[in-house]
């Protein structure tokens, strides 16, 4: 395997600091065999890692970012000081790869033996299962290189793996051990530290005190049993891994070292006495408010721009953000996009055999099981929707906390010829370390909800397949789609990730507390306030009224099924497709890496993509409207209409095909405007004809106010408090907690909490069980809060950001708002054996949308 | 798939192991394209009441939500897509 030039150079500083370590050592020795020889000189022993990092620092050979951060010395559970380096390389820099031959060379170059011990630390199961798989692969270049420094007599263990003297003392034995099991806060009870039967040779028999006492006292930080504050005879040592480390010295390899930088960690990783501490990370971690400050000490510093240079990571980034509120046309886009670079692909491999499957990461809103048809887009969605425009199932892994496709044997291997998986769909399940480098376009549907957990993903798509350019170009960059979200933050959000990892993955995101605190959330009621357990609150829903009988409305049967598509007229879409082809070249905006000559370490230019040629496919087509217009026969009839005009406009196959893609996102545009327009028209029809009605009934086709509320929050989680820190007093169910809030909410409910008239108040969500409105358009609205004020009204309240004025979203909100509220009425017609409510005439219920820059001028209206 | 037990005018196609089997089609594009040849809250109450199988109705379009049709025991196939993937 070769080396990159950026891996070279880290190696040879590696040597450079190593030949500096073992004449520094040499001489500490000699020094301490003359205190030895002669125990009155009053001399200290040199501490050879500091020496050692000030001669390689006057030579020049340090980062020079970190010229002003001193070396921060480390001492093992002897009190002995311990050489430690850290390696800072973005992730996808082939950390693993240097770890081993970093290994190689300490055992070479400065411990001069070709056995012992190695302890292997990394921070979660997917780069464990990776790491073992690749060291216990004897093909593989990583295990190679192990076996070049230990002529081939390697050993790779687990941490319950039996542990023979023979094999340590004949063997380099690597024990591989994840960091939760190294480091916790208490580590009386982890396995490491535990007696066993399977530990051989290491410590002398049972009953032979003397022996357990000479070697307590030259390691005393054994654990025994007996065990006292000074060494005694009578203690006898464990049997455990723990023990046989800290015999045996280690050389120890911390995957990702800013993970284990707590104090805790540190201590247990110290305490194995290790030899040599080579830690790895992509944002390597300095505490400088701790006394004594304690700092990493980096011997290299590699930047995102070596790693582009050596061919690694896909750059640019070519972000394209789609305005409008169609994600399933980003999807489209996304998944067209997908298949380009399939087709370059497929050249790819028919020129050069060199195989490559790019594959599609979406990005979704929800994933649970429940939390489909709340409004928010379900990885079922868009399932559905990649099926419809020509995936199969297998094609397709949704990975999520329940479900995980990508464990099914068949989809192990990601980069094997045999794999299907084209897409895989997730929230944020994609841990670091989960890395495909045929990961290509990442289309991100929840960018403007979740922000960071879509950044975080954009590091999964940076890897370039097989560490080399393909030549072709689209084929060495990435791509991101981003549905309903703001470019520059966007753009920012990246740079932000990048600037952060050292061109890594977010890793910060991850952070410690999770591997110690494994307890799943557990949900629980709030119940309501004191005094209103037994109030029944009943809101009227929008229902369907036919023939007498009553049901909620629903979008499918009620509004889609009526619209008459027949009544869709195409021939202005036709009209707006340019002719001039050359228009149409869809703008992205590329980042890429420098070398921050300029200032600028991350350049962003708007860069323009001519789409390939291709023909216009019908089928593909309909196929892509299918989700618009329901029926495949009527889909096919539009298209064929869209195509005829075009025709008889003069545009040719060629032309059409040029413009294919613009063509299916104008259509779909147009259709959706046109298919909004007459489904409101049917809505206001049957508003008009009262056939759809907003009435609190007294036949129970209302909404009923649950009697608690379900929260996952923890019960010392922060309460929702006023501005005067008093804890709120009239939330319908209490208590109110501070997460659930965010700022313009918090401001809003705590109005409504301190003002006089007002009852009580709901914070309602978009989730199932909550109330909403149904109108003309399929997704729900589930205004944001209800309350009550004196005088027996019911306020709705929906609360729109003031960025959000003006979008179609709040448009459509505000009309459907007002629309009902000047419906609203009590109803009591009553069919017989129905239930009956009981309501005061003079109860009402008014709706609003409240932009929230005006709600403090507006709301008196309400209250 | 046995012949005899085709009831045309119902829709009827036959049934499998698991499912009776329902498919919503003429040879007329226009019945095709038309709100008739669709899935409906109608058609699902009338085949739900054939008790004893799960119902498996393939159909130009339908206008029922999935939540809907579960607890009736009526699944959907949309047609044509869902007869290319049973070819794939």
């Amino acid at each position: 395997m070769d080396f990159k030039e950026f891996q070279e150079d880290v190696l040879e500083k590696l040597d450079n600091y190593l030949d500096e370590l073992k004449s520094q050592k040499d001489s500490a020795i000699e020094v301490e065999k003359l205190i030895k020889a002669n125990p009155k000189l009053k001399i200290p022993v040199p501490d050879f890692c500091a020496n050692t990092w000030s001669e390689i620092g006057n030579k020049g050979q340090l980062p020079r970012l970190r010229a002003t951060i001193p070396y921060s010395p480390r001492k093992d559970g002897l009190n002995n000081f311990v050489p430690n380096i850290t390696l800072k390389i973005p992730t996808g820099g082939g950390k693993t790869l240097l770890a081993a031959s970093s290994v190689s060379k300490v055992f070479g170059r400065y411990l001069s033996s070709n056995t012992g011990a190695v302890l292997w630390i990394v921070p979660n199961d997917a780069i464990y299962t990776q790491t073992k798989k690749q060291l216990t692969n004897r093909e593989h270049p990583f295990r190679q290189m192990l076996d070049r420094a230990a002529a081939g007599r390697v050993k790779v263990l687990e941490k319950d793996d039996p542990l023979k003297k023979q094999d340590m003392d004949t063997h380099l034995c690597v024990i591989l051990l994840m960091l939760q099991s190294a480091a916790r806060e208490s580590k009386d009870n982890l396995k490491v530290f535990k007696d066993r039967g399977n530990v051989h040779g290491f410590f002398p028999a049972e009953d032979d005190y003397d022996a357990h006492y000479n070697i307590l006292q030259a390691i005393p930080n054994l654990t025994c049993y007996n065990q006292q504050a000074t060494v005694q005879l009578g203690s006898v040592i464990h049997d455990s891994l723990g023990n046989v480390l800290k015999m045996q010295k280690p050389v120890v390899v911390i995957d990702e070292g800013h993970k284990a930088f707590s104090q805790k960690a540190l201590d247990t990783i110290y305490g194995f006495n290790p030899s040599f501490v080579i830690e790895l990370s992509a944002t390597p971690k300095d505490k400088p408010k701790e006394k004594p400050p304690t700092y990493s000490n980096w011997l290299v510093d590699v930047k995102g721009s070596d790693l582009e240079k050596a061919q690694m990571i896909k750059l640019p980034i070519n972000l394209k953000v789609k305005a409008g509120d169609d994600w399933r046309d980003c999807l489209r886009e996304s998944f067209d996009h997908l298949k380009k670079l399939q087709s370059d692909a497929d050249t790819l491999l028919n020129n050069t055999a060199i195989y490559i499957r790019p594959i599609l990461l979406v990005q979704v809103e929800r994933t649970g099981k429940d939390q489909r048809e709340t409004g928010f887009i379900h990885a079922e969605d868009a399932k559905e929707f990649l099926m419809t425009i020509g995936l199969t199932e297998r094609e397709i892994a949704i990975k999520s906390a329940m479900v995980n496709d990508l464990k099914s044997p068949e989809n192990l291997d990601l980069l094997s010829p045999t794999n299907a998986i084209r897409v895989i769909i997730t929230k944020q399940a994609l841990q670091e370390g989960w890395d495909c480098p045929f990961a290509y376009v990442l289309c991100s549907l929840a960018a403007s909800k979740n922000l960071s957990a879509m950044t975080q993903l954009v590091g999964r798509i940076l890897r370039q397949p097989y560490v080399t350019k393909t030549d072709i170009e689209s084929l060495d960059q990435c791509y991101v789609f981003c549905h309903h979200a703001n470019t520059k933050d966007v753009v920012d959000g990246i740079k932000d990730s990048l600037e952060k990892d050292g061109m890594s993955d977010l890793v910060q995101q991850i952070k410690e507390s999770d591997f110690t605190n494994s307890v799943k959330p557990t949900k629980r009621k709030v119940p309501r306030r004191k005094g209103f357990e037994p109030l029944k609150i009943y809101l009227p829903v929008v229902n369907i009224v036919d023939n007498g009988t009553v049901r909620k409305l629903d979008y499918e049967q009620d509004i889609l099924m009526n619209i008459a598509w027949g009544k869709i007229d195409i021939s202005p879409l036709v009209a707006s497709i340019p002719e001039n082809v050359t228009l149409i070249k869809s703008q992205m905006t590329q980042i890429t890496v420098s070398d921050g000559k300029d200032g600028e370490f991350f350049p962003t230019a708007p860069n323009e993509f001519v789409d390939e040629l291709s023909l216009f496919d019908p089928v593909y087509a309909t196929r892509i409207i299918a989700d618009i217009v329901p029926n495949p026969w009527v889909a096919r009839e539009l298209i064929g209409k869209v195509i005829d005009g075009l025709n008889a406009r003069g545009f040719d196959s060629t032309k059409i095909g040029q413009l294919s893609s613009f063509i299916l996102e104008e259509m779909r545009k147009d259709l959706i405007k046109q298919r909004d327009v007459i489904a409101e028209q049917i809505f206001f029809d049957k508003v008009a004809t009262q056939s759809i009605q907003f009435r609190l009934r007294t036949d129970a086709h209302n909404w009923q106010m649950p009697d608690y509320m379900w929260t996952d929050l923890a019960e010392n989680t922060p309460k929702l408090t006023r501005k005067t820190g008093d804890v709120v007093e009239k939330s319908l169910f209490a208590p109110a907690y501070m997460p659930d809030y965010n700022n313009a909410e918090d401001d809003f409910a705590c109005y409504l909490d301190e003002h006089q008239t007002v009852i009580w108040w709901h914070r309602n969500v978009a989730k199932s069980g909550q109330y909403y409105v149904q109108g003309w358009r399929k997704s729900k609205v589930y205004p944001d809060f209800i309350f009550a004020v004196k005088g027996k009204k019911i306020v709705v309240i929906e609360t729109k950001g003031d960025q959000l004025e003006g979008n179609l979203d709040t448009k459509y909100k505000q009309k459907l708002l007002t629309a009902i509220n000047k419906n609203f009425s009590v109803d009591k017609t009553q069919k017989a054996g129905e239930l009956e409510l009981v309501f005061d005439d003079q109860t009402t219920v008014s709706c609003d949308m409240l932009l929230m820059s005006e709600w403090q001028t507006k709301i008196h209206q309400h209250i | 798939m046995n012949i005899a037990v085709v009831k045309e005018k119902d829709f009827f196609l036959g049934e499998s192991s698991s499912y009776y089997v329902w498919l919503i089609y003429k040879p007329e594009l226009n019945f095709l394209k038309a709100r008739d040849s669709a899935l409906t809250l109608d058609f699902a109450e009338k085949i739900s009441k054939k008790k004893g199988k799960k119902h498996l109705v393939f159909a130009p379009a339908k206008f029922v939500p999935n939540k809907t049709l579960l607890p009736l025991g009526v699944q959907f196939a949309p047609l044509p897509f869902a007869l290319y993937r049973v070819e794939k």
